[in-house]
């Protein structure tokens, strides 16, 4: 077992917070996906203290964007409620349902969705929710201004099940997979659901955030959360994230939906090699 | 000014994180610094939960109940979880 003071580790743990807490700001992903499998297998922490640290590091994500000028402007947050409200319920199912599901078969269910979602969101990359300003937005819809075009977006939301149902299923795959369901929501919400990237991105980084906090209160509790090597990925994750809100700010949309599309094939592919 | 305040309360649990890191090498068997690293982490950990209380008292000030409802249920489901979690 590693010496949680170590500088090595620490150094290593703040690099790989600095790349999560970059495509969490970006995308709105919470980069447990990538951070375990670093603490993992590079640097040999147990998983549930990798977790622990991960869900520290999702968190610290969330509240970078959310406390930026850009995620206060475009985080939907009543809508954002309503799908954290399906997310928790789903959570906590999800933990009272895991010993009934059988986990490979979920797993290879999962990366086969994955897989189509990145295709299709590699092919719908020009595809955009903007609508004109003056347009009815209905009850959940809003306006933001853009800062890489200057202008000023609406969008209204359109298919509210299919973003309720998403949002449940990824809080019950979160706890079923130990993922972050944000690489599903973020999808669902852009492709879909009538959301821009942007809002989708920023409304799922502070939903992983609200997600993540049960979860990392318990490791907390139970000291499972190792202080130097958290604090280490805290601070990367702080510098990753704001490049990331600086550097997806300033990309078109049809960049970072190639980014996405990527990010979730890759998302895919761990899954494939996690296999029990 | 509540927006604010949270801008200021990631620099404090970073701060409080990074001192604390630097000191944990310089004294790796100090309480106080434990408690310094445990400090940064708690206030990191509440912030959202902290977010979705100021929305909700937003939506009661405002008169929005359903909103208010909403936010109300899922710190109790928050809540629920992390004391299941914890037995």
């Amino acid at each position: 077992m590693l010496s949680d003071a170590a500088l090595a580790p620490a150094l290593l743990t703040a690099a790989a917070g600095m790349v999560a807490g970059a495509l969490g700001a970006m995308l709105g992903i919470g980069g447990g996906a990538f951070l375990v499998p670093v603490l993992v297998q590079g640097l040999g922490v147990p998983m549930p203290q990798a977790v622990a640290v991960s869900l520290a590091t999702v968190i610290a994500t969330s509240n970078a964007v959310s406390a930026s000028p850009s995620g206060h402007e475009t985080i939907n947050l009543r809508f954002g409620f309503l799908l954290e409200l399906a997310t928790v319920v789903g959570g906590l199912l999800g933990s009272l349902t895991a010993v009934f599901v059988p986990v490979r078969a979920l797993m290879i269910a999962f990366s086969a969705v994955m897989t189509t979602m990145s295709v299709l969101t590699f092919l719908r990359r020009d595809h955009r929710n903007n609508l004109p300003a003056s347009a009815d937005l209905g009850p959940w819809g809003a306006r933001f201004l853009d800062d890489a075009t200057g202008e000023t977006v609406a969008y209204r939301v359109t298919r509210l099940p299919l973003a309720v149902g998403t949002s449940f299923v990824a809080g019950n795959l979160a706890t079923l997979l130990g993922i972050g369901g944000a690489v599903v929501k973020v999808p669902i919400l852009n492709g879909w659901c009538g959301l821009p990237l942007r809002v989708a991105s920023s409304t799922s980084a502070f939903m992983v955030g609200v997600t993540a906090t049960s979860g990392a209160l318990v490791y907390f509790g139970r000291g499972l959360l190792l202080p130097a090597l958290a604090a280490s990925a805290v601070i990367g994750v702080r510098a990753g994230s704001a490049f990331g809100l600086r550097f997806g700010q300033r990309q078109a949309p049809r960049r970072l939906k190639t980014l996405l599309a990527a990010v979730l094939l890759v998302v895919a592919a761990a899954m494939v090699w996690r296999l029990p | 000014m509540i927006e604010r305040l949270f801008v200021m309360n990631g620099h404090l649990y970073t701060a409080l994180l990074g001192c604390g890191l630097l000191a944990r090498w310089a004294w790796p068997g100090s309480e106080a610094v434990l408690g310094l690293l445990h400090a940064g982490l708690l206030l990191l950990i509440l912030t959202p939960v902290t977010r979705v209380v100021v929305a909700c008292a937003r939506y009661l000030r405002a008169g929005d109940r359903g909103s208010a409802a909403m936010t109300l249920a899922i710190l109790a489901v928050i809540a629920f979880s992390a004391w299941a979690g914890a037995q």
